[in-house]
């Protein structure tokens, strides 16, 4: 006999008139892991504030720990002690973990706050779990992983018997990834469920039993690890499997891009060089170095040493059209929503164009030409009335337009669904086409390591391993995609 | 604003709130004044009172069941079972409303849904209406000549057909075991292997320690078998190559869960939704669903179990292109046919 830890039985739920969740069925039982794929994102948080909040329900009932805790006809009156680790910490970041993990837990009720009994208290815990994180230290000196390690104890320690993960490999590397699942499966093993939430299968697959595939407010199916493969429906696979099939191209032997031993902030000794054309993945295993490497090349901050090399010359670090960065969810924060899309279009070509700003003539002109790649219908909306499909396709257009010599791509799959990723690459394609050298700052490799033509990796600031397309099946350590370049 | 918000209660709220208002204001005045004056102050503060209590009983004796009584008739216009059960207590407007949901509930009445489905159950195990003893006397008998014959296979197959005929047309209302219910599977799986040989492959599937609980198990007689055919039928038939089938059953401490999986061509997301749509309305949808194809057997056996044991049980379909189909039945945990709910429907 198992038990039931969470059972949502046909539940509908509309938030302000919309849809978010339909015919919503689900269940979970004691220490099980089960994974949430979504295909689309269009609910999940609406799931997650529903399973914590017991919001109104249009029909339906939500089972917590063998008990009816909401449905259609009695909306539930108290929160579940369900816990909830997202890719942005909830952690106060002037507070000690053990002030995090105790004296802000629901119920926390002492007058008094010890620090040295609380750190007591919590050490021993920490340690159990073979994580080098002290009680007494501030949450804002922990590393990404290290925080999420530290919402985990702090809901386990809060009493839930469901914790919730998203998307939490955005944020941490695959070693790291490693660890956290070696943590939740022993979790798993003291009767707490997790569900965790990712738009990734290939990271699923390594943690979880059950997969339940989420799309447009629906579970559609369960999946156990042997359905993979058709998971994709064939067409992503097979575009996986056709990419890792082409053999690199001839590179030009000028580099497009090369730091040598660069240092400043953060950044401990980076060394890299990509070609116009070629993909290089810059993986960061404690996610700490994106900002201030981004920073440098920009000129916002000194490097303390180091070269850097654009097109094979010397290159003083100062904003130019040279090089392109693409931020994480470009989708929102490249995007100007007041300005039209032809506007958002005509951003930074005008070192290309000087008059475009001028000339309505010129911007027409443009109009026509890129209304054959993107459609007529885009450029008659302003940012908030488009799709996230067509958002990206300004900021990636944008990019080419400017036909930069280097592109930096800073998590450009995060937050994408299956749809959103296969267009991505697209547009990743399409920039490493026109000649550009496409720079990609990943701190977890699915999606982004089928580019690859090569990968450094950075470990505490500092590039400690390069390894070649051609070498990739000889990895030494776990990356998503990894078996099918060992198929023959 | 939503549409159920505009007649009776937006005006009561606006008349409540501009009424509370004023006369809270000419309390407070006179409240102030007779501070100021020295004069007793105690009539303003029980007229407060007064008006708060008003307040709350209009909220709770008005406000909060004619918006549970609007809640009830939307989920009932879009196609749930409208008994008293499923709906609760709903707060009638005048006589005309009283007149009106008698009607309906008559017309919805578990006991009636259920006979509707139990016809159309009959209506799909016989659609020719065959006399039983006839039928079975009949593959009797051509039991008997084939074995004459030396025909073993036909004779197997004739005797397969006359076990799952006697399973399958005598009293379709009543409970019976999971064992019964799964031997009738194997039956009719029996069968079909004769069509399909070795390109199907059916394997039940639970935990060892629970094996025994689980068999003893009461659910409705037919759950099992239609839906085993429509995985057959709309899943591994079509697909190219062999096709496997199978029935999980596990228990939780008041559920008990059994899953018809096939590995076949499974179906898209909106025939899921569809389908799934269909399903959960506790009756409603049964008797017209027979004009939209496909789910008949579905909607049949869902009805049944919901009106038998309630909305929280019954069927729940999970699907994809390529992947297959899984049916997921849900059922409480009865061993006796004295722990139904609704008993008077087996009458």
């Amino acid at each position: 006999m198992r038990e039931e830890v969470l059972r949502l039985s046909e539940v509908t739920y509309v938030e302000q008139g919309v849809v978010q969740l339909e015919d919503f069925c689900l269940s979970v039982f004691a220490g099980e892991i089960v994974g949430v794929l979504h295909r689309s994102g269009h609910g999940i948080s609406a799931l997650i504030d529903l399973l914590r909040l017991n919001l109104p329900l249009r029909a339906g009932s939500v089972y917590y720990r063998g008990e009816r805790v909401n449905s259609w006809r009695a909306p539930g009156r108290h929160d579940n002690r369900v816990g909830v680790i997202k890719s942005q910490s909830s952690l106060v970041e002037d507070l000690t973990v053990a002030d995090n993990i105790f004296v802000l837990r629901p119920g926390f009720r002492s007058w008094l706050v010890r620090p040295r009994v609380l750190a007591g208290q919590v050490q021993p815990v920490l340690d159990s779990l073979g994580v080098d994180i002290r009680a007494d230290a501030l949450v804002s000196t922990l590393s990404p992983f290290e925080r999420v390690v530290v919402e985990l104890v702090k809901a386990v320690v809060a009493g839930c018997r469901l914790i919730i993960l998203r998307e939490i490999g955005t944020i941490i590397s695959d070693v790291e990834l490693e660890r956290l699942h070696a943590l939740l499966r022993r979790y798993a093993q003291q009767g707490i469920s997790f569900l965790y939430i990712s738009y990734h299968y290939e990271e699923l697959m390594q943690l979880c039993d059950r997969t339940a595939v989420y799309s447009n407010g629906r579970i559609i199916t369960v999946l156990t690890l042997k359905d993979g493969d058709a998971l994709y429906g064939g067409d992503y696979l097979e575009r996986v499997r056709e990419q890792l099939r082409q053999s690199p191209a001839s590179r030009p032997a000028s580099s497009a891009l090369e730091l040598r031993d660069l240092r400043g902030g953060a950044v401990r000794g980076v060394s890299l060089t990509a070609a116009p054309g070629e993909c290089v993945v810059l993986q960061d295993l404690q996610n700490l170095v994106f900002g201030d490497l981004i920073s440098i090349l920009l000129g916002e901050r000194r490097a303390e040493s180091g070269e850097i090399l654009l097109g094979g010359k010397p290159f003083s670090p100062h904003p130019t059209r040279e090089i392109a960065i693409i931020r994480e969810l470009p989708d929102v924060s490249m995007i100007f929503p007041e300005m039209s899309c032809l506007d958002n279009l005509c951003m930074t070509v005008d070192h290309r164009l000087p008059e475009i700003w001028r000339s309505r003539r010129a911007r027409e002109g443009l109009r026509r030409e890129w209304a054959q790649r993107m459609g007529e219908d885009v450029f008659t909306l302003y940012p908030d009335r488009m799709t996230r499909r067509q958002r990206y396709d300004v900021v990636y257009q944008r990019i080419l337009l400017q036909r930069p010599r280097v592109v930096l791509c800073v998590q450009p799959f995060r937050g994408a669904d299956l749809d959103t990723r296969m267009h991505i690459w697209e547009l990743l394609e399409e920039l490493l086409h026109s000649g550009a050298a496409v720079v990609i700052l990943a701190v977890n490799l699915a999606d982004a390591f089928t580019l690859a033509d090569r990968l450094v990796r950075v470990r505490r600031g500092a590039s400690c391993e390069v390894y070649e397309r051609s070498e990739f099946d000889r990895l030494p350590f776990s990356a998503p995609w990894l078996n099918l370049y060992r198929t023959p | 604003m939503n549409g159920r918000y505009r007649y009776l209660l937006a005006r009561l709220r606006d008349l409540m709130i501009a009424g509370g208002v004023v006369t809270a204001a000419l309390l407070l005045c006179a409240l102030v004044t007779a501070l100021r004056g020295g004069v007793p102050v105690w009539p303003e503060l029980a007229a407060l009172a007064a008006l708060l209590l008003m307040g709350v009983a209009v909220w709770l004796f008005v406000a909060r069941p004619y918006r549970k009584r609007e809640q009830a008739l939307e989920r009932m216009l879009r196609g749930y079972a409208g008994g008293e059960e499923e709906m609760g207590p709903v707060t009638l407007m005048g006589p005309g409303d009283e007149r009106l949901l008698g009607e309906l509930r008559q017309m919805l009445s578990p006991s009636q849904m259920f006979k509707l489905n139990k016809r159309q159950a009959q209506y799909l195990a016989l659609q020719n209406q065959i006399n039983p003893h006839f039928l079975y006397n009949t593959l009797e008998s051509i039991r008997s000549e084939a074995m004459m014959a030396g025909l073993s296979s036909v004779a197997d197959m004739t005797e397969a057909l006359a076990n799952f005929f006697r399973y399958t047309i005598s009293k379709v209302e009543n409970l019976v075991s999971v064992e019964d219910e799964l031997q009738n599977c194997e039956t009719y799986f029996h069968i079909q292997q004769y069509r399909f040989g070795d390109r199907l492959e059916l394997t039940v599937r639970c935990a060892p320690e629970d094996r025994e609980e689980l068999y003893r198990c009461r659910l409705p007689k037919l759950t099992l078998q239609p839906i085993l055919e429509n995985s057959i039928i709309h899943g591994t038939e079509l697909k190219v190559g062999k096709g496997h089938l199978t029935i999980y059953l596990q228990r939780t401490g008041e559920r008990l869960l059994i899953q018809v999986s096939d590995d076949g061509v499974g179906m898209d997301e909106e025939t899921l939704a569809r389908l799934n749509g269909k399903l959960g309305k506790g009756g409603l949808v049964g008797a017209s669903a027979g004009s939209q194809r496909g789910g008949v057997a579905l909607v049949n056996v869902d009805n049944r179990i919901r009106l038998l044991f309630g909305e929280e049980y019954g069927l729940h379909v999970y699907s994809m292109p390529e992947l297959g189909t899984t049916v997921e039945i849900t059922l409480p945990i009865i061993t006796s046919d004295r722990d139904v709910r609704n008993r008077e429907v087996l009458r």
